[in-house]
């Protein structure tokens, strides 16, 4: 079957079928190894991605489903060189350890600052909640997405 | 390879379920495709259905609130009828899953999975809703406590659908509450919840109460005992004391990897207790209808 | 748990943001230990191998950890540092048995201290709370 979808702001074209899981699709068939496999059942992000603008677990999703859908991956978010203010905040504030939550954390991320402004403490752990990690804890990555609304509503320097 | 339908509305719907009787129906897929990666379910032909408009939504009309079965848990969350007329399901909703299974996830798919644990579902009991079945040729409608037989199992026929959820809005000065226990503070099962819906006269006394417990039961349980326990009385310690001794003779929780029965016991008569703690709608300036959860 | 403050004795500090990454991270992994982490054995079968059933913190249930630092020379390390990526895992679990002996009196031998156990420890303690009142009422009864 074949699907096109926008992925990355890019229009893309693949052949495959249709109940290839999203997750495999992106990793295996486009080479997007950014997307990352924690559980395969919904319980940790680390496939997180961004389907027209929301954030979805891509290991439950079947490919049939992004049929003209704008896909971003963690692969889409930079400009170029330009770091998107998230994971800027992230490298600056620590928020990394491992990097394998890191994709998923930080696409949730800028879902939550997209649809909240100014988010508090609490409010950014109950938006990153779907998205475990193992390393480092939550508070530096609670502090980078806090530093990232700030300068992403034209606050200043983190 | 399985086939994936997507119908764009009922219309295309209806042909695809008489040419594949069989096929597993999915909107956000977040128990089903679950379940399939467990190898529990194994369907030749999937149809999901979140590509149709109609089956999405929430609505008023005259007295009542219509949700479509196909909105997101997200959706519900964010929508001004329900944080205006629902309350005790909106609260119950922040609690479900996490914000990524609350983008994807349904109330339809959370009714007809039909866990004994599900979280949209004390709510939905102590608002008597009553949900709409849709097949090619006819509709049926039924309150959830009908539609409901037993974990996992409901009165949905093959080559049907639910379509919606009607609510009759609650009267605006009851107090909404809604709580849910588990091992931690998200992605959590619930081990026991309970949904309340509580009407008070101008003195203070309960005059009309609708409570519901989760994950005690092989379906929800009511406890028409503690409700009339609760009549006539303040919300007072020890009035919710043996109301709650009254709800531990009700419930027929099981010993899982969660929690033993005996927590769930004590805990389904423990959660009473939190509505002392619960401001009165209208009292010192707090909107009716609005309560807040832990 | 609403706070957490971790100090920490890492010999010399010499990548502070290293350092307070690995205080953090094993704090979450101990508050895991303490609170909700357990391995289900059944005759050598482990009942919850996925993260469903096997339950680590989510953002939720970690609170802001402030990790301030100790700062000591060890002699023997590696320019006076001391390993950092363990140590942290070790407090929590005795900070939250610490609280419920606080509380009740006495706190189970047995991590996690999930909630089932708490709630047995809470009604152990009116269990005997009721027996010591009936001893007290029986001695006055005898005395009488």
């Amino acid at each position: 079957m074949e699907i096109r979808f926008v992925l990355n702001g890019r229009n893309t074209l693949v052949e495959t079928s249709p109940d290839r899981k999203v997750t495999d699709l992106l990793r295996e068939d486009l080479g997007l190894t950014g997307v990352k496999e924690g559980c395969g059942a919904g319980e940790c992000g680390a496939c997180t991605i961004l389907v027209d603008g929301e954030s979805r677990l891509s290991c439950l999703m079947l490919a049939a489903q992004i049929e003209g859908r704008h896909v971003t991956t963690i692969e889409g978010l930079a400009q170029g060189e330009d770091l998107h203010p998230v994971q800027e905040a992230f490298v600056e504030h620590g928020a990394v350890q491992c990097g394998f939550c890191t994709p998923g954390m930080v696409l949730s991320a800028v879902h939550l600052i997209e649809n909240l402004s100014g988010p508090t403490r609490e409010e950014i752990r109950e938006g990153l909640s779907g998205n475990l990690c193992r390393c480092t804890g939550y508070t530096m990555i609670v502090d980078a997405v806090e530093a990232a609304a700030a300068k992403m509503r034209g606050e200043g320097s983190s | 390879m399985r086939e994936v339908h997507l119908p764009r509305s009922l219309e295309e719907l209806w042909p695809l379920l008489d040419r594949r009787p069989r096929a597993a129906l999915y909107a956000g897929g977040t128990d089903l495709l679950v379940r399939m990666g467990r190898g529990m379910e194994n369907p030749a032909a999937l149809v999901c259905l979140e590509r149709i408009e109609e089956l999405k939504g929430v609505n008023e009309h005259g007295d009542h609130i219509h949700i479509g079965s196909c909105t997101t848990h997200s959706r519900l969350l964010a929508h001004p009828l329900v944080q205006r007329h629902l309350p005790v399901l909106a609260q119950a909703v922040k609690t479900l899953g996490s914000p990524l299974i609350r983008n994807m996830g349904t109330i339809g798919g959370n009714l007809c999975t039909a866990s004994p644990a599900g979280d949209t579902l004390p709510p939905l009991y102590v608002l008597e809703a009553e949900v709409e079945l849709r097949s090619g040729g006819r509709v049926r409608r039924m309150p959830v406590r009908e539609f409901i037989r037993g974990p996992g199992v409901t009165c949905i026929e093959e080559g049907e659908i639910l379509t919606g959820i009607r609510v009759k809005k609650p009267a605006r000065d009851l107090l909404h509450h809604f709580e849910k226990v588990g091992r931690r503070n998200a992605l959590a099962c619930a081990v026991v919840s309970l949904a309340a819906l509580i009407g008070f006269s101008p003195d203070g006394v309960v005059r009309r109460a609708a409570l519901a417990w989760g994950s005690v039961g092989p379906t929800v349980v009511r406890c028409p005992e503690a409700e009339e326990a609760l009549l006539g009385q303040r919300l007072s310690a020890d009035t919710l004391q043996r109301a709650a001794a009254l709800v531990r003779e009700a419930v027929s929780p099981i010993s899982d990897l969660r929690a033993d029965e005996h927590y769930r016991r004590r805990v389904s008569g423990n959660l009473l207790l939190r509505l002392a703690e619960r401001p009165r709608p209208g009292s010192s300036g707090i909107p009716p209808g609005c309560c807040s959860s832990k | 748990m609403k706070e957490y403050l971790a100090v920490t004795d890492g010999g010399r500090r010499i990548n502070p943001q290293g350092f307070d990454q690995q205080v953090q991270g094993a704090v979450a992994q101990g508050i895991g230990y303490g609170l909700m982490e357990e391995v289900l054995l059944e005759k050598g079968r482990i009942l919850n191998p996925s993260f469903t059933d096997y339950l680590i913190p989510t953002s939720l249930d970690v609170p802001d950890i402030r990790s301030l630092a100790v700062e000591t020379v060890e002699s023997t390390g590696p320019f006076g540092m001391k390993g950092i990526g363990e140590v942290g895992t070790n407090a929590p679990l005795p900070a939250v048995a610490g609280a419920v002996e606080d509380a009740l009196g006495s706190c189970p031998g047995v991590a996690p201290l999930d909630p089932g156990r708490v709630l047995r420890a809470v009604e152990n303690r009116e269990g005997a709370a009721g027996t010591a009142a009936a001893a007290r009422r029986s001695r006055t009864h005898k005395e009488e």
